[in-house]
């Protein structure tokens, strides 16, 4: 276990150096937290609430096997996102049709 | 009244812009449908020109009134699609469209690695075949890092390899050298030989040296100084420049490396030189009093100023001209020619940030900043009088755009004293409240401000909104840009209307 310091404004890793840690620490603009040895710094966040460290894949992955579970995740934000784009698309494209619908009906009607 | 005489000695330095414009490209998932770019300045007020395309369904090609002939503007052709939705996590320069946010796209010069953008939003990638020969891929790293005064970046492009400065017209060619000049005869000790960062400073004239055994891993090294009375932005030779020097003078040392192409030289005001490089994962910085006439001596241990200095952040595995040429180790600086950075991305090629930022009046006064981003990056820029910002590209769907942007003091240049930084916040409220400043040197006292220890203090950014939407009403993640010209100072197109009545 070593001491690590994160970013009071979004949990993000900032160092695990003492003097700079420290000196963030003293200014209110980060918290150290004991962190587990091995696990590289990328995959640390602190979990503000708690003051405890969240690893990115858990502690049993290792780095190559956090990555792949990264681009799975991101995966499955980009599909999300995809489909709520396609809906959002899919209303629109649905109320043209209807808003032609209705003009032809009036174009038809012998009013126009 | 003002005399002609006085008119005419006032008139503005013609390459001077106004503050720093960036530009924004949003779009729908396949860009078939919906494509916007837009140019902002600095307060994140649109200056572009608008523009506009004409489908509303699959374009198995290009559009746009740009009708620019790469990805951008395509559908299935070259190099793919889908700039604006693409993630950069770990890939490289060849995975295109990711490529495009990449902190390596973009420096002090004013285009991208990739493309160029005009201040109305004309924008054009240049092409990718046959890039791996290109200018930026090849020999960017040989670019003359350069000191200039506000509001000015480098319209001058100088290349110097082995004991060679190339002029050439400047941008990612290679159309041809407009002169080269072979500075040999001038070097007091010619034992290593390669050139592998070279920088100039304006007001002092001075242009500092690092040449090394190869360009590769050589630890040996010779710094060479070389002051002259005309400047080398100014004259019609390099030549003139190397027939008028006032002083030459060198010193020899052992410098850790993994790659002599990252080396980055940054020649301050005062003499002091700030020498920064990626080793590894991290980048290490180092000043040497470069002055001459002081009898310094001529090793490196007489010269430098206190140790060098690793970079404080948090470091992850990132890549460097290690990998390829391309990946050079950046310089920029703040409009107003007042502090410097050198910089590389915090994760592999590209997200993040891991950087020096140096005053440029004194580089002894230096501190680290951070940006620990792994995905969702944009690249870094000059941002309003005294500051940088970038780094964010995360969907902008119902929620505000951020960067991150800090900036610093213009007048804070004493090294025994802590760097003010300040930075911005996604509340207004909260940067602007109903409480008073007060301008103690510590951070308590300032708000959305730090203050950060000489040399070994880290300042991490945090994000601040400019409460721009992403250029599409859903799912968008938006792309910041260099723009290739900011604007004439003082003149109708510029966008800054401080400092009235200043030239």
């Amino acid at each position: 276990m070593a001491i690590k310091y994160f970013n009071t404004h979004d949990g993000s890793i900032l160092t695990d150096k003492t003097d700079a840690g420290q000196e963030a620490v003293n200014q209110g603009r980060a918290i150290a937290i004991n962190c587990p040895d091995n696990i590289e710094d990328w995959r640390l966040k602190a979990n503000l609430t708690t003051s405890q460290v969240i690893v990115y894949g858990g502690v049993e992955k290792n780095e190559a096997q956090a990555q792949l579970q990264r681009t799975a995740d991101s995966a499955a934000v980009a599909l999300a996102n995809k489909e709520k784009s396609d809906l959002l698309l899919a209303i629109m494209e649905k109320a043209e049709e209807d808003r032609k619908a209705l003009q032809a009906t009036y174009n038809n009607s012998g009013d126009a | 009244m003002a005399t002609i005489s006085t008119l005419v000695l006032s008139k503005t330095d013609s390459r001077k812009e106004g503050l720093p414009l960036y530009g924004f490209m949003g779009s729908s998932g396949d860009q078939n449908e919906h494509m916007s770019f837009r140019v902002f300045d600095s307060g994140h007020k649109v200056v572009g020109t608008p523009w506009g395309q004409g489908t509303h369904s699959t374009a198995s090609y290009r559009f746009g009134i740009c009708g620019d002939g790469m990805h951008a503007y395509s559908h299935g052709a070259d190099f793919g699609t889908d700039i604006n939705h693409s993630d950069l996590t770990t890939q490289g320069y060849d995975s295109w469209t990711p490529y495009n946010k990449s902190t390596y796209q973009t420096d002090q010069y004013p285009w991208g690695q990739y493309y160029t953008l005009s201040r109305t939003g004309y924008v054009t990638w240049q092409s990718y075949h046959q890039y791996t020969e290109s200018l930026e891929f090849q020999i960017g790293w040989t670019k003359l890092n350069m000191v200039l005064p506000e509001g000015i970046r480098p319209r001058r492009l100088f290349c110097n390899r082995r004991q060679t400065i190339r002029e050439m017209n400047p941008g990612n060619n290679a159309s041809g050298q407009i002169q080269y000049y072979n500075y040999t005869s001038h070097m007091p000790f010619v034992t290593n030989d390669y050139a592998v960062s070279t920088g100039y400073n304006e007001k002092t004239q001075t242009l500092v040296m690092l040449h090394s055994a190869n360009e590769t891993t050589s630890t040996a090294m010779t710094i060479t100084i070389f002051k002259s009375s005309v400047c080398l932005n100014k004259v019609k030779t390099i030549k003139e420049f190397f027939d008028n020097l006032t002083a030459t003078e060198y010193f020899t040392d052992t410098w850790t490396t993994d790659n002599n192409k990252d080396w980055v030289t940054v020649v301050g005001n005062n003499g002091y030189v700030g020498f920064g490089q990626k080793y590894g994962n991290t980048i290490n910085y180092g000043v040497f009093n470069c002055n001459t006439g002081q009898s310094l001596g001529i090793t490196g241990a007489a010269r430098q100023f206190s140790t060098w200095q690793a970079f404080q952040g948090s470091t992850t595995t990132s890549y460097s001209t290690n990998q390829n040429n391309l990946y050079y180790t950046k310089f920029n600086h703040t409009w107003d020619g007042t502090w410097g950075m050198i910089y590389t991305p915090y994760y592999y090629y590209g997200v993040g940030l891991n950087a020096f930022c140096m005053n440029l009046e004194n580089p002894r006064k230096f501190i680290s900043v951070s940006v620990t981003r792994t995905s969702r990056g944009n690249p870094y820029f000059a941002w309003g009088r005294t500051g940088f910002h970038g780094g964010w590209s995360e969907n902008t769907d119902s929620i505000s755009h951020r960067t991150y942007a800090w900036s610093f003091d213009p007048t804070d240049s004493d090294h025994t004293t802590t760097t003010k930084v300040l930075y911005g916040e996604t509340n207004a409220g909260t940067l602007v409240p109903a409480s008073n400043d007060t301008n103690l040197a510590a951070a308590s006292s300032i708000t959305s401000g730090s203050v950060v220890t000489n040399a070994t203090g880290v300042f991490s950014v945090p994000t601040s909104r400019t409460f721009l939407h992403g250029g599409y009403y859903s799912t968008n993640y938006p792309l910041m840009m260099q723009v290739n010209w900011w604007g004439n100072y003082g003149g109708g197109d510029h966008s800054y209307t401080g400092l009235y009545g200043s030239s």
